[in-house]
């Protein structure tokens, strides 16, 4: 059987370190630049095969759509 | 008055012939392997052989006959629910999955396929017992138009207006024209998105076709349709770059997005245009009194 997370935020990715609290549920990754912020999201996204989403500021999602 | 060796036998053919004419690769690309095509015609030809056989039946005051066809019925609703069920598990394999819309309206062709084959043999079989075997032939040929006719489906041509929509970010927000389709994250797949995806707009031309492009179902077979000829510029894992409709609330428009692996505006708007209408997922508020009022 397969058994999965759907419409659910699997892991947030910021560098904006005040915007999230942690311990919301999904892993918080941060990191220092835009850079890294983008290639973190990019790894988790293609690991998870999840969606990423941006929420300009600085923030950005993986969802399991 | 033929003998019934003749009449059974002209049955058979015109029946298996309705269903083998029916039977083609088409926009759904499936069947296209002979096995797929074995089990219809096998299934066609059987269907055939009841419609023939119960002429005689019948003139031979066996109406118990009828009862078969009531078991033939049964038959056919299983190749409804055969069809069904094998779409409903590939679905996982597909990229751009089907949706349970269509393949409902697929499983529902299958059957009601083999009903023509039956009554195509049955006309046929008529036809032979009470003129003879030239106009018994002429009957299953005309049956086999009518029903081609008959079957034809509405398709989005002529429910809408499909033109081109340009694409374009608003920040991470992914537009086609004015309607939102998704929010981008990644740079780079934003850049890809500009580079290789295309836009389309489909305009409904009434309140029904508004009513009918709004369905979950009738997007996703568009969806579908749209990547099964143009094919997809997608991986497993890529969700971003799936093709996706979403609809302008105030128009009832429906902007949809898709990296075709052939990026030629021109055919997608062509392939699109053919999608058939969902049966379950057509709607016609117009037609009812209430629907007609509200729309003024």
């Amino acid at each position: 059987m397969d058994i999965g997370l759907k419409e659910t935020i699997i892991a947030v990715i910021t560098k904006n370190k005040a915007s999230v609290s942690p311990g919301g549920g999904a892993p918080v990754f941060y990191a220092d630049t835009d850079e890294e912020l983008e290639k973190l999201a990019m790894y988790i996204s293609r690991i998870t095969t999840g969606m990423v989403h941006d929420l300009e500021n600085g923030t950005y999602l993986i969802i399991k759509h | 008055m033929n003998s019934y060796g003749e009449v059974v036998t002209v049955g058979i053919l015109m029946g298996s012939i309705a269903r083998f004419a029916l039977l083609k690769i088409d926009y759904r690309q499936y069947p296209s392997y002979p096995q797929g095509y074995l089990v219809h015609l096998a299934l066609g030809f059987i269907a055939a052989s009841l419609g023939a056989v119960a002429v005689p039946a019948l003139i031979e005051k066996e109406y118990t006959a009828v009862t078969f066809l009531a078991l033939a019925a049964q038959q056919f609703r299983d190749i409804r629910s055969m069809e069904r069920e094998s779409l409903a598990k590939l679905e996982d394999t597909e990229l751009v999955p089907r949706g349970s819309a269509y393949i409902e309206d697929i499983a529902k062709v299958f059957e009601s396929r083999n009903y023509m084959a039956i009554f195509t043999s049955l006309g046929s079989s008529l036809g032979v017992y009470y003129l003879n075997i030239f106009w018994g032939i002429i009957t299953g040929m005309v049956l086999i138009i009518l029903f081609h006719l008959v079957s034809r489906r509405q398709t989005i041509r002529s429910i809408s207006i499909v033109r081109e929509g340009k694409l374009h970010f608003k920040g991470p927000l992914l537009y086609v024209e004015d309607i939102l389709i998704m929010n981008v994250g990644l740079k780079n797949s934003r850049k890809i998105i500009k580079e290789k995806g295309l836009g389309v707009i489909i305009e409904p031309k009434d309140d029904n076709a508004r009513a009918t492009l709004a369905n979950m179902g009738q997007r996703q077979a568009i969806a579908h349709d749209a990547s099964a000829l143009l094919g997809i510029r997608k991986d497993f894992g890529e969700p971003e770059f799936t093709p996706l409709i979403r609809r302008n609330h105030a128009t009832g428009e429906i902007g949809m997005f898709i990296i075709p692996s052939e990026p030629d505006i021109k055919y997608l708007i062509e392939a699109v245009k053919r999608v058939p209408v969902i049966e379950s997922s057509k709607r016609t508020p117009l037609s009812s009194e209430v629907g007609k009022k509200a729309a003024d």
